[in-house]
């Protein structure tokens, strides 16, 4: 197998989100853009399982789904806590910390 | 595998947050028993740490998990700071009119990561301890859920946090790409003609731990997030997150310091950037929690150069066994002290999401000596006044460093020792300016203290007891765990 092309989709899943994070400013992208890294280093993982001929690298893409739907759940609950406060969803407005 | 204590504590760890959740929420007339029941749950996991902290090494689930000192230090040492922030916590919540039960419950899970990630060299694992560990974190920063700045303070740990997981995912993904396994040990070889591939892995792994410990230049969040939490959750994160992160980095650096010979350097670099960023940031500070949180930058840096010289040294020479000695000695007594001062914060914040300004503590000496000499204490030991344990850790830190000096890296180790000594000194400015508020300002005019609980007080001034003992009889913590080790053995 060559691992090349999937290896390839998954820099470019995981920089996509990396670029995401950093340039767009609303919190509901920018929790997007993780998932879209996380699922880029998923992709690698399932990847180098397969060269490897070994299992462990889908096991630990299981967990990882799973993790990342933990964080989900927090992340969107202070989604809408921030909403519910503000009444709108804007990164660079989240500043009434800092000094 | 049975008699591997990991799998007792995180087991109780497991079934005391479910008991928690279950049978911890209260009502206005009977409030509730999270606090007690994790509590409970913690000091039973400590008896199990102090029982096996002499005895037994191995490790089970097929090398998965490892038992060694300085697993069961860490293990034990989050499980006393878990303690400790339980006991301020359950006072704070109903100082604000709150009773949160789910706060004890995330408190028990955070705890269970933190043991399962200081016990492994086994990255998947890793991960799972770490990601369990930050959830909870995440959302016990944003308890109290209708304040404006809990909720962001979450928010923001919780972006940076996600995103640092997901380069530390990718990073263990090409490092299970080169070796073909999780197990770190073993893989040096392998991983020391990794090439190119090898140096993002490490550098993906260095910024995810540098997110986590808020090392320069990934610190940003660090003031932000830790003014906005709870009192006794900033404590927490300060202390236990800090201790368990630089034991894994401790237990993992020397595996990844065959991926680049430059990892000395660029260890070296953060160290000092850390160092200079997070003292010179504390000077000009007003809120005490925004101080305390550069402060802890700051002491990221000085363990940062106690990893450098582990790493300087040849690998299992006595220098480097010194070294991670020293690095440990450090965390313990890092714990101890900021336990102690965000514990002081916590006694003294009144209700309602008014930041504690350094103002508010001024003329403490007349209002509250007791705790004011507590708060005296933790101060002098931050900034490493002999006689306190924080000029013992510092102390062996920099004769570590000295000691190196003349070694291969000597240049380096120089270097590292003076900015250690430097940054000292600027410490100083803004630990006295604290002392000199409680003491020497009259406060005349400033708001009333709110009520302090017993309970909270006697741990405060055990804490500064434990200070103060550490600088005065630097192996007593040794010594008097190791009596009470063999006294619970006698009991079970």
């Amino acid at each position: 197998m060559d691992p090349r092309p999937y290896l390839t989709v998954a820099v470019i899943l995981f920089l996509l989100g990396a670029a995401g994070f950093l340039v767009r400013r609303n919190l509901l992208v920018l929790f997007l853009a993780v998932e879209l890294m996380l699922n880029g280093a998923g992709l690698a993982l399932i990847t180098f399982a397969r060269m490897h001929l070994s299992m462990d690298g889908e096991a630990l893409f299981f967990i990882m789904l799973a993790l990342a739907a933990a964080e989900s759940a927090v992340g969107l609950a202070m989604v809408i806590a921030i909403y519910r406060n503000r009444h709108h969803l804007d990164a660079d407005k989240l500043d009434d910390l800092k000094g | 595998m049975l008699h591997n204590p990991a799998i007792w504590t995180l087991l109780l760890l497991a079934a005391g947050c479910v008991t928690v959740l279950l049978f911890g929420h209260g009502t206005a007339l009977r409030p509730g028993r999270g606090g007690a029941i994790a509590n409970i749950t913690l000091l039973l996991v400590l008896s199990v740490w102090w029982v096996h902290a002499f005895h037994g090494h191995g490790e089970g689930f097929d090398g998965m998990f490892l038992l060694d000192r300085m697993g069961m230090l860490a293990a034990a040492g989050s499980a006393f700071a878990g303690f400790v922030t339980t006991v301020m916590l359950t006072g704070w919540l109903r100082r604000q009119g709150r009773e949160c039960a789910e706060v004890h419950a995330l408190m028990l899970l955070a705890v269970a990561g933190m043991q399962v990630m200081v016990q492994t060299r086994h990255l998947a694992v890793l991960f799972l301890g770490l990601e369990t560990m930050s959830v909870a974190l995440y959302a016990m920063c944003a308890a109290l859920r209708e304040r404006r700045a809990a909720v962001e303070s979450g928010f923001k740990y919780f972006l940076t946090g996600a995103f640092a997981s997901a380069l530390l995912l990718l990073a263990i993904a090409i490092i299970f790409g080169l070796t073909g396994s999780f197990h770190l040990d073993g893989a040096e070889t392998k991983l020391a003609h990794a090439g190119e591939l090898g140096v993002i892995a490490l550098v993906l792994f260095l910024a995810a731990f540098g997110f986590k410990l808020s090392l320069v230049p990934f610190h940003q969040w660090a003031p932000d997030v830790y003014e906005g939490a709870p009192t006794p959750v900033t404590g927490f994160m300060a202390t236990a997150v800090k201790l368990t992160g630089f034991m894994t980095l401790l237990r993992l650096v020397p595996a990844l310091g065959a991926l680049s010979q430059h990892l000395l350097l660029i260890l070296a670099v953060l160290a000092i950037a850390t160092m200079l960023v997070g003292n010179l940031g504390a000077l000009v500070q007003t809120r005490v929690k925004r101080m305390l949180a550069y402060s802890s930058i700051a002491h990221a840096g000085y363990l940062l150069a106690a990893l450098c010289v582990v790493l300087a040294a040849p690998a299992g020479s006595a220098a480097a066994e010194g070294a991670s000695v020293a690095l440990s000695f450090y965390l313990v007594v890092y714990v101890l002290m900021n336990l102690l001062a965000f514990g002081v914060l916590a006694l003294n914040e009144r209700a309602g999401d008014e930041p504690l300004l350094l103002n508010d503590l001024a003329g403490l000496r007349n209002r509250r000596p007791w705790m004011a000499a507590a708060m005296l204490a933790a101060m002098l030991s931050l900034a490493g006044i002999p006689l306190t344990g924080g000029f013992i850790a510092k102390w062996q830190v920099f004769t570590a460093l000295l000691g190196e000096c003349g070694g291969a890296h000597g240049t380096l180790m120089t270097v590292l020792a003076s900015s250690v000594a430097l940054c000292s000194v600027i410490g100083l400015a803004y630990y006295l300016r604290v002392v000199m508020t409680m003491y020497v300002e009259k406060g005349e005019d400033a708001k009333p203290l709110p009520v302090v609980p017993f309970a909270p007080m006697l741990l405060v001034m055990l804490l500064a007891g434990l200070v103060l003992w550490v600088g005065i009889v630097p192996d007593g913590l040794a010594l008097g765990s190791e009596a009470i080790s063999g006294f619970l053995r006698t009991l079970f």
